[in-house]
């Protein structure tokens, strides 16, 4: 398939990242979607298609919202989606490639609501909105045992079946954490992280420690979609997208069977290597969804194919001096410093930071070669990852 | 104490929560292809069949996988267990695990099903097998 018939992302657009920005919730949508919307080069009145993510655990705005605040007065074809972020650009990328509308914008806003923390649950302006989301209906079997969480399960258990330590969880902390001192714009961008303090954190849920969580922020990102043909007459170099995916399979239930998330992944990266024809060793960059370290660690293992040799493949790819991964000998891993490091809007920052690259803007973390970005986000069973090419 | 468990429930979990009530776990069977299921579903995930049934599985398990779950302010943490039970590879009933030591928890031991109260309300928990038992 030649380039015309692609979709490509021409705009990309973030409010300020910070533990309380002093806006709301609905501000930092609006904050990201016109960034976005001006970094393409496009007037409002262009604006066709509207994708947010809004059926969430933690409430956001839903399109509506943003176009009435923002006079989309042309708005053809819109949609709300879960998170992960990458799902709202997937939605957008196909809106486009179908034709049920001609310039998409994409955006997640996510907050400090008062029941991420002991400190927002202090602060009046943070009440979520009320309204229980248990989407697979399970939740009021393990209610009375504290809800206690599949993935907490899932990394023990991963722990004892392969032999995955503490130190492998603490290379992708590390990695990301260094990263983010080279973005100015990410929430540790001058704190840094070594092994030795990683390996120093009090285990919460063992084996995890707050720092393998990522950190709760006030931010929103958006990104613009259009086709190649369209792209071609704005300012940015199109990042084209080379494939686009979800993921998910049976068995996989949150509370119940967290366990083989690595399943979903699968049936994703077999959809992105089989329609795009490309592998691993054409990526450049890849961006992994750090929601919790151990995400990413099984994520990295549908990536590279090594499932349960996660391990040893960190190891192998690890420089201690640098603090940083290198997969493959040529491959970083989440240059902006991922959820981690730069904060949690959900792996949106995935997205924004390969085109950043793809488009050779990333600054003084711009790589040398950044032709071809991998992005994938989420955990079970909501998932997409999607290729990006520099066009 | 004023807290009642379920919060919620429907048409799918009602019968799990009455057994519980009478004081035995009940979980979801297909009755076409005997398949356990767990959490409780309308319709068979293995072949589709609508025939759900429901049965009480032996109680014996072998811990899986578990976290250490934090209680409230002042209360010490319990260990939360994803018990498999011996009916079917991956089918876990999540309930705390008795008399267990925090810091050393045995994945792969075996468990036995016992039901306690909390908070009123009759619930699933697993105990620790001992050696000659198991």
């Amino acid at each position: 398939m030649s380039d015309a018939n692609k979709v490509a992302i021409v705009g990309i657009g973030a409010s300020t990242l910070s533990r309380d920005g002093g806006r709301s919730v609905g501000a930092l949508a609006l904050d990201a979607v016109r960034a976005a919307i001006r970094d393409a080069g496009l007037k409002r009145e262009q604006i066709d298609g509207v994708s947010g993510i809004y059926s969430t655990d933690q409430p956001t705005v839903w399109p509506g919202y943003v176009v009435e605040a923002l006079g989309l007065d042309n708005i053809v074809w819109s949609s709300c989606s879960s998170p992960p972020s990458a799902n709202t650009v997937a939605e957008g990328i196909l809106a486009v490639a179908a034709g049920a509308c001609d310039y998409a914008v994409c955006y997640h806003s996510k907050f400090r609501w008062d029941t991420v923390s002991g400190a927002a649950r202090n602060d009046p302006l943070r009440k979520a909105p009320k309204g229980a989301f248990d989407p697979a209906l399970n939740m009021p079997l393990v209610e009375p045992f504290g809800v206690p969480n599949g993935m907490f399960a899932a990394v023990r258990r991963h722990a004892h079946e392969f032999g995955t330590k503490r130190d492998h969880l603490g290379m992708i902390v590390v990695n990301n954490r260094t990263w983010a001192l080279q973005n100015d714009a990410a929430i540790f961008h001058d704190t840094p992280l070594s092994m030795t303090e990683y390996l120093a954190a009090k285990e919460i849920a063992p084996p995890l420690s707050a720092l393998d969580m990522d950190m709760p922020i006030d931010g929103a990102m958006a990104v613009v979609i259009t086709t190649v043909e369209r792209a071609r007459d704005l300012p940015h170099r199109p990042v084209v997208v080379e494939a686009s995916s979800n993921g998910i399979a049976g068995g996989t239930d949150f509370f119940f069977r967290a366990f083989d998330s690595y399943a979903a992944y699968r049936v994703l990266m077999k959809r992105l290597w089989d329609k795009s024809g490309l592998s691993i060793e054409d990526m450049d960059l890849v961006n992994i969804y750090d929601g919790f370290s151990s995400l990413a660690l099984e994520w990295i293992e549908a990536v590279f194919d090594v499932r349960g040799e996660a391990g040893g493949f960190l190891e192998d790819s690890w420089d201690p001096e640098a603090g940083k991964l290198t997969f493959l000998g040529r491959i970083p891993m989440s240059t902006h410093g991922g959820n981690l490091g730069e904060g949690r809007v959900q792996g949106f920052g995935h997205v924004l930071e390969a085109v950043r690259q793809l488009r050779g803007s990333a600054g003084r973390r711009q790589l040398d070669r950044a032709e071809m970005a991998l992005v994938v986000n989420g955990n079970n069973p909501v998932n997409a990852g999607m290729i990006l090419r520099a066009g | 104490m004023s807290v009642t468990w379920p919060s919620r429930m429907d048409h799918d979990t009602a019968p799990y929560w009455k057994g519980l009530q009478e004081g035995k776990l009940v979980l979801c069977r297909c009755r076409q292809c005997r398949t356990w299921i767990h959490p409780p579903r309308a319709c068979c995930p293995a072949c589709w069949a609508d025939d759900i049934d429901h049965e009480s599985p032996s109680g014996l398990a072998t811990l899986y996988s578990c976290v250490i779950q934090p209680t409230g302010p002042g209360r010490s943490p319990e260990v939360i267990g994803w018990a498999e039970l011996d009916e079917q590879p991956e089918l876990f009933v999540v309930a705390p695990i008795s008399d267990v030591e925090i810091d050393a928890v045995p994945l792969g031991a075996r468990l036995l099903l016992e039901l306690r109260e909390r908070d009123g309300v009759v619930l699933p928990a697993f105990a620790l097998m001992a050696e000659h038992e198991s």
